[in-house]
């Protein structure tokens, strides 16, 4: 049912093709890496030094009472102290940067692309969903893209430039040394299953969570006025003790691993003291170089501890990062054929041919509808709840495409017309008046970005929406927030009717626009309607057969069909369909 | 630091874990130091003293302290995660209880967002303090404490000469946490302007690509993650110049060790073991120094989220229940509001009403958009408070009821319906969860929603999801109008709540309702003459104030509004049919 997944547990293995995308991200900015690399490589170097002159000084300056060797020895090393300060810093800068960048880069084209997507995406995922893989799960990337990948590249240069090190004094010595890593290596690999599994278990129920808690803010309302509160706590502490159990779950194999690593490396300085002992004894190497191993270890099992660290951040940023893909892949049904057109002068003859249509494959809407409309017309379209009407509207506006026949604007398929150019010709009023937070002049010229301010003033006057919003507190600059919560419905819908007249398309549609503005505002608005349908194609949904008597022609939807089609006076005529729905609210007034 | 005292009042709970934890950590640490202890014995007497039969016994010794340590460790490590998940808990159990209590007004004026961010981000980054932030301050303490001591049993001139970067240690931190502080509380600002945005372009993503707006969002959207992006940047800036402090000041101490430690060699007064011993300490420090600064970074982060997060807890809840509040039982249904009059802002919402709803009795309310309808209801369940007036349940004012017995008395169909994620099922039992199918379905029949219910794949087990998404609107307000039936309430109120039904269905639902409204008060807001004609009383309000009152027949003798608002629905046809028809004169327009 749901577009994108719902966080099943899913025990893949590390997805090569996922990382060679993530780091296309970081493609651009390779110079960068590059640079930063070497920053790391040198202070790695610079690092490592250190122990070779410390080897050097014991041996020789220290034994031998060399003071001004050993003085000299030791600016050295202040001086490459301070070179691997500045290395450090600019290559902090720089990964920082660069990495902030990448995100920049992937947060945006997942933003775009899901600008993109189509109607029938957004019906089908919520958008908690969506929400938080542009938010968080770009975030949670932003450890691997800013010092994770240098991290590991400079843990990778340290150890093999230690284990060299190491191999180059004394390569005998080296080798039972370094014995215990692939050991080490096994271990890990053998918990590497289990962790994973227990890290996504977290997420999930982390997902979870989030999504509860926003469905509880948004739906407060609803939850105070029925009292739900104590069930929804219920709810809520099994949630949030499910995350609980997750992630100890997790932490216990976790915790596991700095000791682990530690012990190992005991073991390795074990391995030298004992096998250096007994190359002592024969001679065979000098108490500098068993000392200056022993810190090569350590400098070798601090990256392998740092590495075992990036790999459970890894985990976790690959989980993320399938999600960001599964987002990015989702397919994008409505686009412009590469043929396609920008609507010049629109007439706005309208046709709709042999159309067919169904949102699932096997449970059709609409059937065989075939309709032309000549420029200028207003229909009327009506018809029991849950006919097709608002299906009609969402092919014609090209929010869904049929299944089968075209509907054509001016003789042209709107498949070939180019979307945004379609869009700037077909204003829509939606059935949700929806508001965005920001001052009410900036809602209304959403219909048109660079209205005047008096040209909007015009457009609420012509909708009534004037009288009401010069009253609110700062006019129009009053700042509405989201969801209009300041406003009643009707006030919100005459807000959104006042963009769509800014907006002033060529083809105009209304559904159900009217339904919850008190009859004497709807008059008012029907008059400036009426205005505005002069010279304008116009569809219009409503249930109010007072609405629609003025139109040109009433089409009535029966059943994903048309079943009536012509004036009011011809359907009422008929004694049809229309008929009944138009007799029906004078009945009922008199059924008392 | 006062906050941070708050947030420390969160872990007494766990004192005596805490407390064993911490222990744990000492141990680690006295562990850790025995070490390099070990190291130097085994590089003077083995190494250098050829007594190669030591060997054995100190590698058993180093052997054991390190698989003790081992074990300390984890033993450490799990009991801080468990205390600090275990004050998580508390925090969002804290919070969501916050949420659950707080007002209308409140909802009104804060984003979604907003909240969002106190919940999940701000959380996470406090969570992280409370695991390692205070634990490493301790345990760094204390590790310097005692490897200095043990320094300075070893040498007490090098130990001296290393005092010297003690101010460099303390005047890093101090710097950088000055110049974080502010650019941490900018990247909150800008994280939450980021998750607000996108949070409503994506509930209003239809009005975007209904007006085509994509590439408009596509360029705010390049503003509002450039100025995330900056901020984080800046941040990080800050960060490179003091974090590899650290690391300098370490290096210099070394280059002191090596100077001044080989020269006391060459003196005599030092051996090479305890030189590489004081080398192995120095090197133990340099883990509490770096993450000095670490963990101030860490507390400027934790800090800003840390406030906004008390600053939630601690709001001001608007509307709250007596001491003695009184539990509503055995509701009659009488309401009655007096002298009601509300101001929301600037605006006068409603004067000076008086209103008397009898039990059992219909009363429907008619009126232009925002002439405070609504408001009505909202001031009767108390969900806002009157600015002068008074409104009586049952002949007690509802500031004196416990606001959940009198909201569980009133069941309310809103003019804009919510379904939670969950079946149809769980939605319409939504006050009663435990109530039975039959229950169910019977409030369904009520609400003329059973059918279409049936239609659907999975009928009453039919998941809808958040905003009812998938549903038309007369179906999602069927299931509202189901919902509130089956709260079996003594008060019933219908906000509008037949507008995206049409009127063949209306008139279905009312029929069926008339029963149930038969022993209730109900109140109905409408704008369809069809919707409120059968009422007891009808009132009209225009601009806050009652104009006309009566029934349906004494306010058409009126030739007022209402009179006004029935010609208009049906003037035309009215002509047409009561000629022709049903040979009727309404004698109108």
């Amino acid at each position: 049912m749901s577009n994108l997944s719902s966080e099943d547990i899913r025990a893949k293995a590390l997805d090569v093709n996922q990382m060679q995308r993530l780091f296309q991200y970081l493609k651009p900015y390779k110079l960068q890496l590059l640079l930063t690399c070497l920053l790391m490589f040198a202070a790695a170097l610079t690092d490592l030094l250190g122990p070779y002159l410390l080897q050097r000084s014991v041996d020789i300056y220290i034994a031998n009472a060399q003071f001004l060797k050993l003085l000299l020895t030791s600016l050295l090393y202040a001086f490459l102290v301070v070179l691997t300060y500045l290395c450090n810093r600019i290559k902090i800068r720089l990964a920082n940067r660069t990495g902030q960048n990448a995100l920049l880069d992937l947060r945006r084209d997942l933003f775009n692309h899901v600008q993109r997507l189509s109607f029938d995406f957004f019906g089908n995922t919520s958008a908690g969903r969506i929400m938080v893989r542009i938010v968080n799960d770009v975030n949670t990337l932003s450890n691997l893209f800013t010092n994770g990948i240098v991290n590991v590249l400079t843990e990778l240069a340290k150890l093999v430039v230690a284990s060299m090190m190491m191999i180059i004094i004394h390569p005998k010595l080296a080798l039972v040394t370094l014995a215990t890593a692939p050991i080490f290596m096994t271990l890990l690999f053998l918990t590497r299953n289990a962790i994973k599994r227990r890290w996504r278990m977290v997420r999930v129920k982390l997902s979870n969570l989030n999504s509860y808690i926003h469905e509880n803010i948004v739906g407060m309302k609803v939850i105070q006025a029925y009292v739900r509160q104590k069930e929804n706590s219920k709810r809520f502490h099994s949630v949030i003790g499910d995350v609980y159990s997750s992630w100890m779950e997790a932490i216990r194999i976790n915790s596991a691993f700095g000791p682990a690593v530690e012990l190992v490396s005991v073991i390795g300085n074990i391995i030298i003291f004992w096998y250096g002992a007994r190359l002592l004894a024969i001679d065979g190497i000098t108490v500098g170089v068993v000392i200056s191993f022993t810190v090569y270890l350590r400098q070798f099992w601090q990256p392998i501890n740092m590495l075992s660290n990036f790999y459970n951040q890894l985990l976790v940023a690959m989980a993320s990062s399938e999600r960001i893909f599964e987002l990015m892949d989702a397919e994008l049904d409505i686009t412009s054929a590469p043929e396609a057109v920008e609507l010049e002068k629109v007439q706005g003859a309208v046709e709709f041919k042999d159309i067919s249509f169904g949102y699932k494959p096997d449970q059709l809407i609409l059937k065989d509808i075939n309709l032309k409309v000549k420029p200028g017309e207003t229909i009327a379209i009506v018809g029991p709840t849950g006919s097709g009407k608002t299906t009609f509207i969402n092919l014609l506006a090209r929010f869904y495409d049929p299944n089968q026949g075209q509907v054509l604007i001016d003789g042209r398929d709107i498949r070939q017309i180019k979307i945004e150019s379609l869009r700037k010709h077909i204003g829509v009023m939606l059935q949700d008046p929806f508001i965005f937070s920001g001052t009410v002049i900036d809602n209304i010229r959403y219909g048109k970005l660079d209205a005047t301010e008096e040209e909007v003033v015009q457009v609420a006057k012509a909708v009534h929406a004037h009288d009401f919003i010069e009253k609110m507190e700062d006019g129009y600059y009053t700042m509405v927030n989201e969801r209009g919560a300041r406003l009643s419905i009707g006030q919100r819908q005459l807000i959104c009717f006042a963009r769509v007249l800014l907006a002033d398309p060529d083809i105009l549609i209304l559904d159900e626009a009217t339904a919850s503005v008190d009859t004497h505002t709807e008059l008012l608005l029907q008059k400036a309607i009426d205005k505005l349908l002069e010279g304008r194609t116009s569809f219009v949904i409503a249930h109010r057969l007072s609405t629609i008597r003025n139109a040109d022609r009433i089409m009535v939807i029966d059943n994903g069909q048309i079943a009536e089609i012509g004036t009011h006076d011809q359907l009422v005529a008929k004694r049809g369909l229309y008929y009944n729905l138009y007799t029906v609210q004078y009945k009922y007034l008199h059924a008392s | 630091m006062h906050d941070f005292k708050r947030l420390l009042g969160y872990s007494k709970r766990f004192w005596k874990l805490n407390v064993l934890g911490l222990i744990l950590a000492f141990g680690v640490i006295l562990a850790g130091l025995y070490v390099p202890y070990i190291t130097k014995s085994i590089v003077d007497d083995v190494l250098i003293g050829r007594q190669f039969e030591q060997l054995a016994p100190l590698v058993v010794a180093l052997l054991a302290a390190t698989l003790i340590n081992a074990l300390m460790r984890y033993g450490k490590s799990y009991i801080f995660e468990y205390t600090s998940q275990g004050v998580l808990y508390d925090f969002r159990s804290q919070l969501y209880s916050k949420l659950q209590a707080q007002s209308f007004q409140f909802y009104d004026q804060t984003r979604t967002g907003l909240l969002m961010n106190r919940m999940v981000g701000d959380l996470q980054a406090v969570r992280q303090l409370l695991n390692t932030g205070y634990v490493q301050v301790i345990e760094g303490v204390f590790s310097i404490i005692t490897t200095v001591t043990v320094m300075v049993m070893l040498s007490g001139k090098l130990t001296l000469a290393l005092v010297v970067i003690v101010p460099f240690i303390y005047l890093s931190t101090r710097t950088m946490s000055r110049r974080l502080q502010p650019v941490y509380r900018g990247i909150r600002q800008a994280f939450e302007d980021l998750s607000s945005y996108v949070q409503e372009n994506i509930t209003g993503i239809r009005v975007v690509k209904a007006f085509g707006r994509e590439d408009y969002e596509i360029e705010l959207f390049k503003d509002i993650t450039a100025a995330y992006t900056n901020q984080n940047i800046e941040a990080a800036d800050i960060r490179s110049v003091f974090i590899p402090v650290a690391r300098l000041i370490n290096g210099m101490a070394m280059v002191i060790i090596l100077l001044l430690g080989g020269y006391l060699v060459i003196q005599g007064d030092l051996t090479i073991g305890a030189l590489v011993a004081f080398n192995g300490y120095m090197a133990l420090l340099a883990g509490p120094i770096t993450n000095a600064n670490n963990l101030v970074n860490q507390w400027e982060n934790a800090k800003a989220s840390l406030e906004k997060i008390f600053q939630l807890l601690d709001e001001d809840i608007v509307i709250t229940n007596k001491a003695e509040a009184i539990k509503l039982d055995n509701c009659r249904g009488e309401v009655e509001f007096k002298n009601v009059s509300f101001k929301y802002g600037n605006e006068d919402v409603l004067k000076n009403i008086n209103l008397h709803l009898r039990p059992g009795t219909t009363t429907a309310i008619m009126g232009d958009t925002g002439s405070g309808k609504s408001t009505l209801i909202s001031l009767m369940a108390r969900f806002y408070d009157v600015t002068e007036g008074e409104v009586f349940v049952d002949g007690i004012n509802v500031k004196d009821l416990e606001y959940n017995s009198l909201r569980q008395q009133i069941a309310i169909v809103f003019q804009e319906t919510f379904l939670f994620s969950d079946t149809i099922a769980a939605n319409i039992a939504f006050a009663k969860p435990d109530a039975s199918q039959e229950e169910i379905e019977r409030a369904a029949k009520i609400a003329d929603a059973h059918d279409f219910i049936m239609e659907m794949p999975e009928g009453y087990q039919t998941v809808v999801g958040e905003r009812g998404i998938g549903l038309s609107g007369g179906q999602k307000q069927r299931i509202a109008i189901a919902r509130a039936i089956l709260c079996n309430s003594q008060i019933l109120v219908f906000d509008d709540s037949t507008s995206s039904v049409d009127m063949e269905t209306e008139h279905q639902i009312q029929q069926t309702l008339k029963e149930i409204m038969d022993n209730r008060t109900t109140l109905i807001i409408a704008h369809r003459i069809s919707s409120v004609k059968d009422a007891d009383e009808i009132i009209i309000l225009q601009d806050g104030e009652i104009i006309e009152r009566g029934t349906h027949d004494q306010l058409i003798e009126l030739k007022g509004k209402y009179y006004q608002t029935l010609m208009e629905q049906y003037s035309e046809y009215s002509q047409y049919l009561a000629k022709n028809e049903l040979g009727l004169d309404l004698g109108g327009a």
